[in-house]
């Protein structure tokens, strides 16, 4: 399947464990932020990246472009396989896949106004000759994200949340990218900004055919921009499918109960809250089985023991868990 | 007129309203009245190590046996020592003296130091920990012991107090730098820096130096004071400056000889040293506030 040319980012297995001192003198714990996660992105869509805070989502995107260094899996980016690459390697691969990140407050260097910010890229892969076609292209770029020319010789703590954002978002177009993570890239700003820079980064899929993986904690954020939705768990992915179908027939039961908390503005409404029992448990010990067994309404005896495999439940739609097997059911 | 004003005002506006971190600074440090002071007179004794020489009413090496040990005088203005040479001819002929060796030490270790905790902070490991032990060892001297041990391997001598002035600042430097190196390197704009592909040079010089120049040239203005007290020190006690040159120190170690009877001798080198070393003190507190970004008025 990874050889498949509509497929642009293929992951495989990946695993991020960051080590910790553990309990007993001389061992070492592992929190297992991401623990085996498999997906695929399609050339020219929208893979929306959910779940609740520490699930490992923000890692996992980190993890693709190498911002961490992943323990164990396999990345294959466009046909080519850049899991083993060490930072000089990986230095043409990043024209491929560029970064927005959740804070734009402090994504920006404070001491480098707008210009260099977005003119480094540039520079850094000496896209462009002289200074004036520098100049060109960076003004081009201000505008393409809807700012001003007289904005390049500002500094960064002169604009809004959302400018900065903008900002970013130049920045990590300057390579041409195909593929942009997006790391939460409007949780830190208000709804209306929010609005203005998910339409902004809409348009900008458009015009500069890219792809997006799009994480986030919002669930009506990622159903407004997303084509698939992978919920993620515990560091595990529990359910993949496409949009309309996974909003519309939620199937595991932790994707049921976090689409039940999404409010709706309609006060005559009655829903049926799924309500979760406890907290999400630590990822440093992680329980066995299916990891969300702990609090999962639908528990059964196979759940503790054994890992649900994935289960497909119709095109494009996944999910893992016991409660899609054959043998339970009937 | 209150119109005109504001058109005006918009106008420079458009056309400069650039708030740069540099002009911030400016700003804020207009504010502090004392070290505005401090920094003319450090400007003053900059203009006096230039021109000190010719400036100077007599020779600095000019004996006059009819007027030994004389008080001021309007002659002699902070009068004259025991081979009646005029002691404000000297001091202001070492100006130059001190200023240089007080800046260019306090230099060599500021770059020396900067490099190393950039690089210790950065890679960590087995460099930053060879790095920081050495530091350990240098701190645990206190500066003029260090400075007399340096010095007494190395020979007496204005070039040698410069060397070792710069070693006993270097450590300093480089445990600042390397606290602003660690702090930064886990920023998210450095990580921004990495993602888009940037040289390890690149995110060193362009991102996290930048980031650690207020604190160095705090620790700089500092470092002066006390590097410049340090290397008249070291004159004073006969390791730095040899006879007949009129480094403060060895000014001082000369009138001491005559307190009793001529104190003129030694308060006014004295006091050449203290208002130096004070100013640089005040001028580096200004520059402190004037460049935390906390500090917001």
């Amino acid at each position: 399947m990874a050889d498949r040319t509509d497929i642009l980012l293929h992951v495989e297995d990946m695993k991020i464990y960051y080590p910790v001192t553990g309990k007993r003198l001389g061992t070492t714990d592992y929190v297992k932020a991401v623990d085996g996660v498999s997906f695929e992105v399609r050339r020219g869509e929208v893979f929306g990246i959910v779940g609740e805070s520490g699930c490992g989502k923000s890692t996992l995107g980190r993890g693709i472009c190498k911002l961490e260094k992943p323990t164990g899996g396999t990345v294959i980016l466009d046909g080519e396989d850049i899991s083993g690459y060490n930072d000089s390697q990986m230095r043409p691969v990043r024209k491929k896949v560029q970064m927005v990140f959740q804070d734009p407050y402090a994504s920006l260097n404070p001491r480098m106004s707008v210009f260099d910010i977005i003119a480094e890229p540039f520079i850094i892969h000496k896209l462009t000759g002289d200074k004036a076609e520098l100049e060109k292209k960076v003004l081009e770029l201000l505008r393409k994200v809807g700012l001003d020319d007289y904005h390049a010789n500002r500094y960064p703590h002169e604009f809004s949340g959302g400018q900065r954002q903008r900002i970013g978002i130049a920045r990590a177009l300057a390579v041409q990218p195909s593929l942009i993570i997006a790391d939460e890239p409007v949780s830190a700003l208000d709804v209306s900004i929010q609005a203005q820079v998910l339409n902004l980064m809409n348009q900008l899929k458009k015009d500069f055919n890219l792809t997006y993986i799009f994480v986030a904690h919002d669930l009506s954020v990622v159903e407004h921009i997303s084509d698939r939705v992978g919920v993620m768990y515990l560091g595990n992915f529990v359910e993949v499918g496409n949009k309309e179908s996974l909003y519309t027939n939620p199937l595991h039961p932790y994707t049921q109960a976090l689409l039940s908390a999404v409010p709706v503005p309609d006060p005559t409404a009655k829903k049926d809250r799924v309500i979760l029992e406890g907290n999400i448990p630590s990822p440093l010990n992680p329980p066995g089985g299916c990891k969300f067994h702990t609090r999962c309404p639908k528990v059964m005896e196979c759940c503790k023991a054994e890992a649900p495999r994935k289960y497909q439940v119709s095109e494009d739609h996944y999910v893992y868990c016991h409660l899609y097997d054959e043998v339970n059911k009937k | 007129m209150i119109g005109k004003k504001k058109n005006a005002k918009a106008e420079l506006n458009e056309k400069t309203d650039i708030k740069t971190p540099v002009s911030e600074m400016v700003r804020k440090f207009k504010k502090q009245k004392n070290s505005v002071v401090a920094l003319f007179f450090i400007l003053f004794l900059v203009f006096l190590a230039l021109f000190g020489e010719v400036l100077a009413p007599f020779k600095i090496n000019e004996y006059d046996y009819n007027s030994i040990l004389q008080g001021p005088s309007v002659a002699h203005w902070f009068g004259t020592d025991e081979f009646g040479r005029d002691l404000f001819s000297r001091i202001i002929t070492g100006t130059k003296i001190s200023l240089a060796v007080g800046l260019s030490a306090v230099s060599v270790g500021a770059v020396c130091g900067t490099i190393l905790g950039l690089l210790g902070g950065y890679y960590r490991g087995v460099v930053d920990a060879i790095i920081m032990r050495i530091c350990d060892v240098l701190f645990a001297f206190p500066g003029i012991i260090l400075a007399i041990a340096i010095v007494a391997i190395l020979g007496s001598g204005i070039g040698n107090v410069v060397i070792a002035v710069s070693v006993f600042s270097t450590p300093t430097f480089a445990r600042l730098v390397r606290s602003r190196t660690l702090a930064l390197k886990n920023s998210v704009f450095v990580q921004a820096a990495k993602n888009l592909g940037a040289s390890d040079a690149r995110i060193l010089f362009r991102h996290i130096l930048p980031g650690a120049v207020p604190e160095i040239i705090v620790q700089f203005t500092m470092s002066v004071g006390s590097s410049i007290l340090t290397a008249s020190s070291l004159s004073f006690l006969g390791m730095g400056a040899q006879p007949p040159t009129p480094e403060w120190g060895l000014l001082l170690a000369n009138g001491r000889n005559y307190m009793m009877t001529s104190m003129h001798c030694t308060v006014f080198p004295g006091l050449a040293i203290f208002l130096t070393v004070l100013s640089f003190n005040i001028l580096g507190d200004g520059l402190r506030d004037a460049l935390d970004p906390k500090l917001t008025d």
